[in-house]
C-alpha cells in the first residue's frame, strides 16, 4: 500500500511539473525495478489513485468536473463517463506497462527482497 | 511463453499510449494534455469568475479597476482611453481567447493551419479577395506614434497580458481538441477582423447575378427581374408619404441567352451560393421613436443587428470608464478596440447593414496570360504588386503556394478562359479608423455622433440610427459609395485598360441617405432601399441587395402607435406578424378559389387551402400552419424562377420576393409557364395551387401527418446556434423561437439572426436593456457560456446596469489590473 501512495504522490508531483505522460512511466519503472512483486498492479493503482485524486479534488474544489465529462465526451462522440475513466486508465496502462518491463531487469526479481526492504535494512543499521 | 506475451503487450501499451498522449493519431488530438487533471482540459471544469485578483499588464498607465456584475459583464474603470482598451483585450482574452485566434485565422486565411487541407478553399478565397493583405497594409500604414496604433497596441497589450500570464490549464478547451496552442495577439490581428466584417457585410454577387441571369434569359428580361429599385418602396430617408409604395412594372417575357454575359458571369469572383428564398440573411432591425410618440415623453431606441448566430456569440458585453472623458457601454466584437453598438449617458446606437454595391470588377489586359508583371491602363504597362501567399497545415509544412496579383485597384484573379478580372472595393481601403467608435461614444449628441462616425467609418456601410437625451432622433447611411464615371453601372463589368472607368470619389456626406426628427415622429431601418428613387433615383445597389418586408411591418406597427414605450419596443422585436404573409396568402387562397370555380379541386387543394386559410399570419412557436406557407413560397419560388436554373436544377441566382410579389399582379405573364411542363402552359393561379398542393406533400413527408404535431412552428422553424468548431455538443439545436422569415425575428432561417437585441430610453438618465444568445464566456462548460439564451429564444432583455462608479456597482468577481513595471519592482 505503501508503495502505491508514495507511487501516486510521486505521479501528482510530476503531473503538477507538466509530465503527465512522464511521470506515470518513471513511476512504473521505479516499482518495477525496486517492487518487481506485482509491480504492474500496483504501478496501475497509483496511477488510478493519483490522477483519481487529483480529479475528486477538483470535485471538491467546486469544479464543473461532471459537467465537463459529460460535455466534451459529447463532442468527442463518448458517453459521459467514458472520458474520466480513460483519464484514470491513461496514467494506469503507462505505469502498468513500465512497471512489468522494468520487473523483468529488477535487481530484486526472484528475491524474497525488494527495495522497500533493503531501504528498511539500511536505515536500521544507520 | 505466456510472459514473452505479456511482455511484448507491455511494450506495445507503453509506446502505443506514449505515442497517444503526446502525438495524437488522426483526428484524436494528444491525449496527455487532454487528460491531464492539472494542466489539461480538466482545468476547463475551474470556477471562471475569482472573487478577487490581480494581474499585472505591461504599458499600463495606472491601476485598472474591473468588477462584474451578475451578468458577467466586465465595468472597467481605467484612468485613460489606452489602458480601458488595454483591460478590455485583457477581459475578452480571459472570456473570448479561442474565438479571437479562431477569428483571426479564418479573416487571415490560415485556417488550414488547424483543419490541413480541406480548409484551403476558405483560406483561397479570404486571401484572393486580398482582405489579409489589405489588414496588414492598413496596419502598416499606421503611424507608429498616432492614436489608432496606441489603441492597437494597447489592445493587444491586454489580450497578450492574458496569454502569457496563462497557465495551461487555462487554455480553452478548443485548443485541446485540436491539437493546438494559444497564439500571441497582433495589432494587425484586429485589422484582419475588421477586413472580414467588410466580407461578410459588403460582399455582394451583385454582378455575377445579374450577368448569370442574363446569360440564361437576355439583357432585358435580366434588367426587370433585377431592377435597380425595389418594387416596394418604403424607405430608410422617410419620403414624406407615411405609407408604403408599390411601383409595380411589367416584367418582359424570358428572352434569347446572352452568351456573352454569360461567360463574363463566369469571370468573377463568386459570393455565396444562391440558397433560393428567402435569399438575405444578414439583415437587421433599428428604430427610434421621437419624444412626442413615447409613453414617456423620452427618446426611444431599438436595434438587433442579424448575423451569424455562434456559440460563443459574435458579441462581448462591457462597459468602458474613463472618467471625465469617457462613459460607454455596449457590445463589442472581440478583436475591436471599442464598443461597437451601444449607449453613453448622452447617445444610444445601432446599425443596420446597408446591402450597398461598393464592389466592381474590371477586365484588365496584362502582358503575360500565364504570368502576368504588368498591366495597361490608357496605353500604358503598369507594374503589377505580387505578393506570395504560402498555405500552412498542422505541422507548419507547405500545403499550397499561391502569387497574388494587384492591380491599382485590388487584387487580380484569374479566370477558366485565362482572362484576368481585378476588383476595386471599398473593404478593402483603409477608411476604418480604429478610434472611430471611442471618438463616437464621446459624443454629446445625435448629429456628433453621425459625423464622428463619418468621418472615420467607410465600410462596410451602415445605417446607423442614433437617439440622444435631447430628444433627437436621426439616422445616416454612413460609408463610401463610389462615384463611379458618368453612365457607367455598378453592376456591370468594366473595361480595366481606361482609367476613365475607375471610380471618382466617394460621395460627400450631405449625400448620404440620412433623416434628422423627421415630422412622423420615428425612423426605422431593416435593410430596405435607403432613398426613394422618385425623389433620389441614385445607384446605391439593385432591389435584390435590399429588402423591404421588416421596413414595411415595422413602419406599421410604428405608424399605429402614438404612446411607444420600452415594453412595446421590446415586443416588437420578436413580433410574429409578417407583411410577406399578410400580402402572398390572398393570392394562395384567391389560386385555390378560381380552381374550384374551373372545377380544377382537388380533395389535396381543398385542404391545405383550408389549412392556410386558418392562419392568422404570426410564426409562433405553437402555430401549425406558417410551416404550410413557407414551403409553399418555396414550391412558388422554384416553380416560378424554373427558368433560371442550370445543371441539374441549380438557380443562379433568385429574384427578390419583392419582384415576384409584383409578377404576382401579372395573372398571365409567360414567367408563370413551368417550361419543364410542354404539353400545357401555366398561368400565375395554376402555379399557386400546384405549390401549395406540393408544399403540403413536402411537409408530410418531412413531419408527417399535421395531426401528429410535427408542423408545430418551434420544430419546422426551430434555429440553432452551432459552436465556432461546428461541434453539436456545444452547440444549441433546435431552439424554437417566435417569428419566421420576413419578420422582425427571422432567426429561423437557420444559424442567422438577432445577434444582439438592445432597447434604450435616454432622458435625463439613460435606461437600457438587452440581451444576445449566448453568453458572456466562451468556455461551453462555463454556466456563463449560453446561459442568456432562454432570454433570448423568448424576446425577454436584461436590464442592462452602467453605473458611474465603482461605488455604485454590487461586483461578483473583481480584477485589479496593474502596470507589469510596478509588480516588478
Amino acid at each position: 500500500m505503501r508503495v502505491i501512495l508514495a507511487g501516486a504522490a510521486a505521479m501528482v508531483v510530476g503531473t503538477w511539473l507538466r509530465l503527465p505522460t512522464l511521470s506515470p512511466i518513471i513511476v512504473g519503472i521505479v516499482i518495477g525495478l525496486g517492487w518487481p512483486q506485482r509491480a504492474a498492479r500496483r504501478a496501475a493503482l497509483a496511477g488510478v489513485v493519483a490522477w483519481g485524486g487529483l480529479l475528486l479534488a477538483a470535485l471538491a474544489r467546486g469544479d464543473a468536473v461532471g459537467g465537463l465529462g459529460v460535455t466534451l465526451g459529447a463532442a468527442m462522440g463518448v458517453p459521459g463517463w467514458v472520458l474520466p475513466i480513460v483519464t484514470l486508465v491513461y496514467p494506469a496502462v503507462l505505469a502498468a506497462s513500465a512497471a512489468w518491463l522494468a520487473h523483468l531487469v529488477s535487481p530484486f526479481r526472484g528475491s524474497s527482497l525488494d527495495a522497500g526492504a533493503v531501504i528498511a535494512q539500511v536505515s536500521s543499521h544507520s | 511463453m505466456r510472459r514473452t506475451m505479456l511482455s511484448l503487450l507491455a511494450a506495445v501499451a507503453l509506446l502505443g499510449v506514449s505515442w497517444l498522449g503526446v502525438r495524437g493519431a488522426g483526428p484524436l488530438p494528444p491525449l496527455a494534455p487532454l487528460l491531464d487533471p492539472v494542466n489539461g482540459a480538466w482545468g476547463a471544469a475551474r470556477n471562471d469568475l475569482p472573487a478577487n485578483t490581480e494581474a499585472r499588464i505591461p504599458n499600463l498607465t495606472a491601476p485598472v479597476d474591473i468588477r462584474y456584475d451578475r451578468r458577467g459583464v466586465p465595468h472597467i474603470f481605467a484612468a485613460t482611453e489606452a489602458d480601458a482598451i488595454r483591460a478590455l483585450g485583457w477581459v475578452v482574452a480571459r472570456d473570448r481567447l479561442f474565438q479571437l485566434e479562431a477569428q483571426t485565422m479564418a479573416a487571415s486565411g490560415r485556417l488550414t493551419e488547424w483543419a490541413g487541407a480541406r480548409a484551403l478553399p476558405a483560406d483561397e478565397e479570404m486571401r484572393r479577395l486580398g482582405l489579409p493583405a489589405s489588414a496588414e497594409a492598413n496596419a502598416e500604414a499606421l503611424s507608429p506614434g498616432g492614436r489608432p496604433r496606441a489603441l492597437l497596441d494597447a489592445y493587444a497589450d491586454g489580450v497578450n497580458a492574458w496569454i502569457d500570464a496563462m497557465r495551461p490549464a487555462d487554455w480553452p478547451i478548443e485548443y485541446r481538441l485540436l491539437g493546438a496552442r494559444p497564439e500571441r495577439w497582433s495589432p494587425v490581428n484586429t485589422m484582419y477582423l475588421f477586413a472580414r466584417m467588410g466580407w461578410t457585410l459588403a460582399f455582394g454577387g451583385t454582378e455575377r447575378a445579374q450577368l448569370a441571369v442574363a446569360g440564361l434569359i437576355g439583357d432585358s428580361a435580366a434588367a426587370a427581374l433585377f431592377p435597380i429599385h425595389t418594387p416596394i418602396v418604403e424607405p430608410i430617408q422617410p419620403n414624406g408619404s407615411g405609407a408604403p409604395r408599390f411601383d409595380f412594372s411589367a416584367i418582359p417575357p424570358p428572352g434569347v441567352p446572352d452568351t456573352i454575359a454569360r461567360h463574363i458571369a463566369s469571370l468573377l469572383p463568386a459570393a455565396a451560393p444562391d440558397d433560393g428564398e428567402p435569399r438575405r440573411s444578414f439583415a437587421s432591425n433599428n428604430w427610434a421613436v421621437s419624444p412626442k410618440r413615447s409613453a414617456s415623453g423620452r427618446a426611444l431606441l431599438a436595434g438587433d443587428p442579424h448575423l451569424d448566430m455562434s456559440l460563443p456569440s459574435l458579441w462581448y458585453e462591457a462597459h468602458l470608464v474613463v472618467p471625465g472623458s469617457l462613459d460607454v457601454y455596449g457590445v463589442t466584437i472581440p478583436g475591436a478596440p471599442g464598443i461597437i453598438i451601444g449607449f453613453t449617458r448622452d447617445v444610444a446606437w445601432s446599425f443596420t447593414n446597408t446591402g450597398a454595391d461598393v464592389l466592381d470588377a474590371y477586365v484588365e489586359t496584362v502582358d503575360d496570360g500565364e504570368n502576368p508583371r504588368q498591366y495597361q491602363v490608357d496605353g500604358t504597362w503598369k507594374p503589377l504588386r505580387v505578393r506570395t501567399e504560402t498555405y500552412r497545415g498542422k505541422r507548419g509544412e507547405s500545403l499550397e503556394v499561391d502569387t497574388l496579383r494587384f492591380t491599382h485597384r485590388g487584387p487580380m484573379t484569374r479566370a477558366k478562359d485565362g482572362r484576368w478580372t481585378s476588383i476595386r472595393w471599398t473593404v478593402l481601403a483603409p477608411e476604418l479608423s480604429q478610434t472611430v467608435f471611442l471618438d463616437a461614444a464621446r459624443a454629446t449628441n445625435a448629429r456628433e455622433f453621425l459625423d464622428a462616425m463619418a468621418k472615420g467609418f467607410g465600410a462596410p456601410a451602415q445605417n446607423m440610427i442614433v437617439a440622444d437625451r435631447s430628444g433627437t432622433i436621426a439616422i445616416r447611411s454612413t460609408g463610401h459609395y463610389p462615384i463611379r464615371p458618368a453612365g457607367a453601372r455598378g453592376y456591370a463589368l468594366q473595361d480595366g485598360s481606361r482609367s476613365a472607368n475607375d471610380w471618382k470619389g466617394y460621395w460627400p456626406v450631405d449625400r448620404y441617405p440620412q433623416a434628422f426628427n423627421p415630422t412622423q415622429g420615428f425612423l426605422a431601418s431593416a435593410n430596405q432601399e435607403p432613398l426613394d428613387p422618385k425623389q433620389r433615383p441614385e445607384y446605391l445597389g439593385i432591389d435584390a441587395d435590399f429588402d423591404p418586408w421588416r421596413a414595411l411591418h415595422i413602419n406599421r406597427l410604428l405608424r399605429g402607435d402614438s404612446a411607444v414605450s420600452v415594453e412595446t419596443m421590446r415586443r416588437w422585436q420578436t413580433d410574429p406578424g409578417s407583411e410577406r404573409a399578410t400580402l402572398f396568402v390572398p393570392f394562395f387562397l384567391d389560386a385555390a378559389k378560381t380552381a374550384r370555380a374551373n372545377g380544377h379541386a382537388t380533395p389535396a387543394l381543398d385542404s391545405a387551402t383550408a389549412w392556410l386559410a386558418a392562419w392568422d399570419g404570426r410564426y409562433v412557436p405553437d402555430d401549425e400552419h406558417a410551416a404550410l406557407f413557407e414551403a409553399a413560397m418555396r414550391q412558388l419560388v422554384s416553380r416560378t424562377w424554373d427558368e433560371l436554373t442550370i445543371d441539374g436544377g441549380r438557380r443562379v441566382a433568385t429574384p427578390s420576393t419583392a419582384m415576384l410579389f409584383n409578377l404576382l399582379q401579372d395573372s398571365s405573364n409567360a414567367w408563370w409557364d413551368d417550361h419543364r411542363t410542354s404539353d400545357v402552359v401555366e398561368d400565375r393561379d395554376a402555379v399557386l395551387s400546384a405549390a401549395l398542393v406540393a408544399a403540403q406533400d413536402s411537409l408530410v413527408r418531412r413531419f408527417g401527418p399535421r395531426s401528429g404535431g410535427g408542423w408545430r412552428w418551434r420544430k419546422v422553424g426551430a434555429t440553432r446556434i452551432m459552436h465556432l468548431l461546428g461541434i453539436p455538443a456545444f452547440s444549441e439545436q433546435d431552439v424554437a423561437v417566435q417569428g419566421g422569415p420576413s419578420t422582425l425575428n427571422p432567426a429561423s432561417t437557420g444559424g442567422h439572426g438577432p445577434s444582439w437585441r438592445m432597447v434604450v430610453e435616454l432622458g435625463d438618465s439613460v435606461r437600457a436593456w438587452g440581451t444576445y444568445p449566448g453568453g458572456q464566456s466562451g468556455n461551453p462548460i462555463s454556466r456563463r457560456y449560453r446561459d442568456r439564451l432562454p432570454l433570448w429564444r423568448t424576446g425577454t432583455l436584461d436590464t442592462l446596469f452602467a453605473p458611474r462608479d465603482t461605488a455604485a456597482l454590487t461586483a461578483i468577481a473583481r480584477v485589479r489590473l496593474m502596470p507589469a513595471e510596478a509588480h516588478s519592482r
